[in-house]
């Protein structure tokens, strides 16, 4: 049968072209990355979270290095990572982990696999990690702190918090937390004391999100306002975005600087008394003595997270379906002066000299 | 050669019957010119029952993408998305209204009477989404004294069970089918990646993937006399599913979902002389309910209620020409927890002329426009020739525009939804080669796709809220294959084998990168072997390297690894009496324990068995 022949050719053919490569395993690599710039991508149904290494002079680049440090993946979506002096904390909200790695490799050195529920960010006091959890996103009831012990890598005890709690900031004995309200809204920031885990609220504009202290040890809360709509698009109620500063001393507002209706920033950082945050497609400054915004945008791109260093903004533009790019701009000239491709999803920059 | 002709399932068993025989889409199953059309029929599900996911993957020259063994699941042809795979029953569309889909998993195909895959478009016959290609279920009526009872029951790993009950009853006026499935698993299968342990060095468990889901399917029909018949078709389905986990940690998952369908249709069927009518009306209802914790009472639903009436007049001008024309009304209600209901009313009129120009040349020409409450659908026509060489070689083209609408999300999602968008809509050209002798069967077909306004959710520059936009443009070009061989040694004693394989380059057109998830080439191969006492198969599938990014970076993070998976099984006949049969098969799947993956951080079943009987009487 000259047809049958064919037929089992064909076969053969076939099955030698897609030649079965069963070889999942990576080779490891062993990088110092201790000296630069670590930019965390969320990851997507695309690829999960990653971890993209770009060296301070700019002149090397690594991708996927927690996978090329470890060859195994970190999961979904890679929120936010914290630090201390010898470890880097991973935090992927999805698969309810925090992986814990060497800072200078990123080779894993632990992970707490339990007793979290969507965690979002976490901060490290001493040999405990704080680490803000939502728990469902859409029940307002269930959101703590997992107070986790670093020895053992396990969570020692939660510390129940309103809705939807998002960054976190040690000073001293207390914890800041902000509580943008998870899949709805919040206008609180939390004051945790560690000594005695009792809470106080502190009422701010709607959705808090950024959080972070100041050069005089103030703190600089991004409030990004709410619009509810009943049924999309009609818009229900939307209230005022603001920049609060909070002394935390007393933990009052000293400060409030309140945003246009209709204006809704998304990112704030801070460097020198300089405060930066993001707004529709630009980023503005405004000095923290201020009492007003400008009108103007310093730098005009599309951003998902940004932070300052030394003179230069860096800004991440996610792409969740292929890697982002990272912009670097001089704040100087507010011109762009670097562009590379980084981790699926980038949302964070952490500086690690 | 009876034998091997039902098992290659490309004969038309329906016509050999030479009984009168009621197929609610008889345009799929006889009508089709210039396409390429292949069966899957209850011998092949048989092999693959459990779920419709593994059917089409070991059975047809559909790529799947799914999120984890019986978690969301979608067919695409040729590198299309999901959203441009049409799904019908009995002939009628029944992709959701929310997303434009058909969940794989959200429906149990088992006791179709056969499952039909069209390639390539077809949105003049069968609406919105049919770009790619088709997927068409078909429960038969036979008018002949007759009755057939089939009950399957698998038993496996995992505490995997697959079970369905069919009968199919008849005189020369009544036909009935009632089909009932049931099918469950623990799915808490060994993720074989031997990266990722636990600290006892055991592999992770696929967490969270159990599932459970009950169908129930009823037709009956009435022939007032030859060539007037009356039909009815209902159907219900009911899901429930747990999503599981991916790696590095599958134990933090909880989610849950459910799936409630609902399907109806009346045809009447009316052909005196040279005129052929067939009124169909049906009315389907379609919800899910999403719990992001499977623990609680609130979850997010969507539900939509579809009423369709179509009218279809064949005149036949001559024995060898005739026109055609279709009328369709639609009513279609949606609703989510966070959109309100949506109501959307089309009507579409088509015209078709076929001609039979000699003894070699069959061809057709159909023209269609809908029109809609919500936006502008363009007008699609397709052109079809099949021209026999001779007895065993033929030669096939098809022209055709089709086109899939944006869904209830695409428009009105809150704060998101873009009420401005149009359709995406495609061209293409399919030129096939078929060869069949009464061993050996071919279908062959080269293809070449444009698909425009592709609706693509992509954050906005200003604001960064994700919006839906007619944006991209892909480009689709390859090759299907299918081979059917079958011989019989003698009346009991036979090997057959069928193979499906297709080349695709997808690639979007402005960046030239191919589309995320396209392996390709994708190549399935049964053989089967039997005999009076024996039987034995053995299945392959094998789908190539993809990538999961659009800049299709070439790294262990952003691949999948190509991959070829075995299946076997081997039993006995017990009973062999006229049409009584009893067969038990012990199969053993994945007997490589080969680690396949085919979405990201989410590996498949290692190797696993299972038993079945299949008893006919």
């Amino acid at each position: 049968m000259k047809t049958t022949k064919q037929i089992l050719k064909l076969l053969v053919i076939a099955l030698i072209i897609v030649s079965c490569n069963n070889d999942d395993s990576i080779e490891l690599v062993n990088r110092d990355y201790s000296n630069g710039i670590l930019i965390s991508g969320e990851g997507s149904g695309a690829g999960t979270g990653s971890v993209t290494y770009l060296s301070s002079d700019q002149t090397s680049k690594y991708q996927f290095i927690y996978l090329s440090a470890n060859g195994t993946q970190l999961g979904t979506y890679l929120q936010s990572m914290a630090f201390n002096e010898n470890s880097a904390f991973i935090i992927v909200d999805n698969a309810n982990t925090v992986t814990m790695v060497d800072k200078k490799t990123f080779i894993k050195t632990g992970e707490i696999k339990t007793d979290l529920n969507t965690p979002r960010f976490m901060t490290v006091v001493g040999d405990k990690g704080y680490i803000t959890n939502w728990g469902d996103p859409y029940n307002t009831e269930d959101d703590y702190i997992a107070v986790a012990n670093l020895n053992t890598n396990t969570v020692e005890k939660t510390i129940s918090v309103a809705n939807g709690p998002e960054q976190i900031v040690a000073k001293g004995n207390k914890l800041y937390v902000s509580h943008k309200g998870a899949y709805g809204t919040n206008n609180v920031v939390s004051v945790i004391d560690t000594a005695t885990d009792d809470v106080v609220e502190i009422t701010v504009k709607d959705n808090p999100d950024e959080l972070l202290l100041n050069n005089n040890g103030d703190l600089l809360v991004l409030s990004e306002g709410s619009i509810v709509y009943d049924p999309w698009p009609t818009i229900k109620s939307e209230t005022k975005a603001a920049i609060h500063i909070i002394n935390t001393t007393t933990n009052t507002i000293t400060k409030t600087i309140e945003f246009e209706e209709g204006e809704h920033p998304s990112l704030m950082t801070y460097d020198n008394g300089q405060i930066y945050y993001y707004l529709s497609g630009g980023v503005y400054k405004v000095n923290s003595g201020e009492e007003t915004l400008p009108t103007k945008a310093l730098i005009s791109q599309s951003l998902y997270g940004m932070a300052v260093k030394n003179g230069n903004l860096y800004g991440v533009e996610a792409n969740f379906t292929a890697q982002s790019n990272l912009y670097v701009f001089d704040l100087s000239t507010k011109e762009k002066v670097f562009t590379t491709k980084v981790a699926l999803g980038a949302s964070k920059i952490y500086f690690t000299e | 050669m009876l034998w091997c002709a039902v098992t290659l399932a490309q004969n038309d068993t329906i016509n050999r019957l030479g009984k009168v025989t009621i197929v609610a889409d008889s345009y799929v199953r006889n009508n089709v010119v210039g396409q390429k059309v292949t069966l899957i029929t209850g011998e092949n599900i048989v092999k693959n029952p459990t779920n419709l996911t593994e059917t089409l993957r070991f059975n047809s020259v559909v790529a799947i993408r799914d999120y984890g063994n019986g978690g969301t699941s979608s067919a695409r042809f040729r590198g299309t998305s999901a959203a441009n795979t049409a799904v019908l029953w009995n002939g009628i569309n029944v992709n959701a209204i929310g997303n434009g889909q058909t969940g794989l998993n959200s429906l149990s195909l088992n006791t179709a009477d056969e499952i039909v895959i069209k390639s390539g478009g077809g949105s003049v016959k069968y609406g919105s989404g049919a770009i790619g290609g088709s997927i068409h279920a078909n429960d038969n009526l036979y008018f002949h004294k007759h009755q057939n009872f089939q009950l399957f029951s698998s038993y496996g790993s995992f505490n995997t069970t697959s079970n369905f009950f069919k009968t199919n009853l008849g005189t020369e006026t009544w036909a009935i089918k009632l089909g009932a499935n049931f099918n469950k698993s623990d799915n808490d299968y060994d993720l074989i990646d031997d990266r990722y342990k636990d600290t006892d060095g055991n592999y992770l468990k696929n967490s969270n993937g159990d599932y459970e889901n009950y169908g129930l399917n009823l037709s009956v029909g009435y022939q007032f006399s030859e060539g007037n018949s009356l039909s009815f078709y209902t159907t219900g389905f009911k899901g429930d599913r747990l999503f599981s986990g991916e790696l590095p940690n599958p134990s933090g998952a909880n989610e849950k979902y459910i799936d409630l369908n609902q399907r109806n249709l009346v045809v009447w069927d009316v052909q005196k002389n040279q005129f052929s009518h067939v009124f169909k009306s049906a009315f389907l209802t379609q919800e899910y309910r999403y719990f992001s914790d499977k623990n609680n009472i609130d979850y997010d639903y969507g539900k939509s209620k579809r009423w369709l009436f179509n009218y279809d007049f064949t005149y036949h001008l001559t024995k060898n020409t005739a026109i055609n024309a279709f009328l369709d009304l639609q009513n279609i209600k949606g609703k989510t927890n966070q959109i309100s209901e949506k109501t959307r009313e089309q009507y579409a009129f088509a015209l078709g002329f076929n001609s039979i120009l000699t003894k070699q040349w069959r061809y057709n020409l159909e023209l269609k426009k809908e029109f809609n409450s919500a936006f502008t659908v363009p007008a699609v026509f397709s052109l079809g020739n099949n021209y026999a060489l001779n007895d065993t070689n033929e030669i096939l083209l098809n022209i055709s525009t089709n086109y899939r609408v944006p869904t209830l999300n695409d428009l009105y999602w809150p704060g998101q939804g873009n009420t401005t968008l149009i359709p995406e809509h495609s061209k293409q050209v399919d030129v096939g080669y078929q060869y069949k002798n009464d061993w050996f069967t071919i279908k062959s077909t080269l293809f070449y796709m444009n698909v425009d306004n592709k609706i693509i959710w992509t954050p906005n520059n200003n604001s960064g809220v994700w919006k839906p936009m007619n944006l991209n443009e892909s480009l689709h070009t390859g090759a299907e294959f299918f081979g059917g061989f079958c011989y019989s040694f003698s009346k009991n004693h036979s090997v057959d084998v069928a193979t499906n394989y297709i080349y695709t380059v997808a690639k979007d057109a402005e960046t030239n990168k191919e589309l995320i998830f396209v392996p390709r080439h994708l190549f399935n191969a049964t053989v089967n072997y039997q005999n009076n006492i024996f039987t034995a198969y053995a299945q392959n599938l094998s789908q190539s390297k993809v990538y999961t990014t659009e800049d299709n970076i070439d790294t262990p993070g952003a691949v999948l690894n190509a991959f070829t998976v075995f299946n076997a099984g081997a039993g006995v006949s017990l009973l062999k009496k006229g049409t009584k049969s009893l067969h038990v098969i012990l199969a053993v799947k994945n007997i490589f324990n080969q680690l396949y993956l085919y979405s990201v951080s989410r590996p498949m079943p290692g190797r696993n068995y299972n038993l079945n009987i299949n008893y006919k009487f």
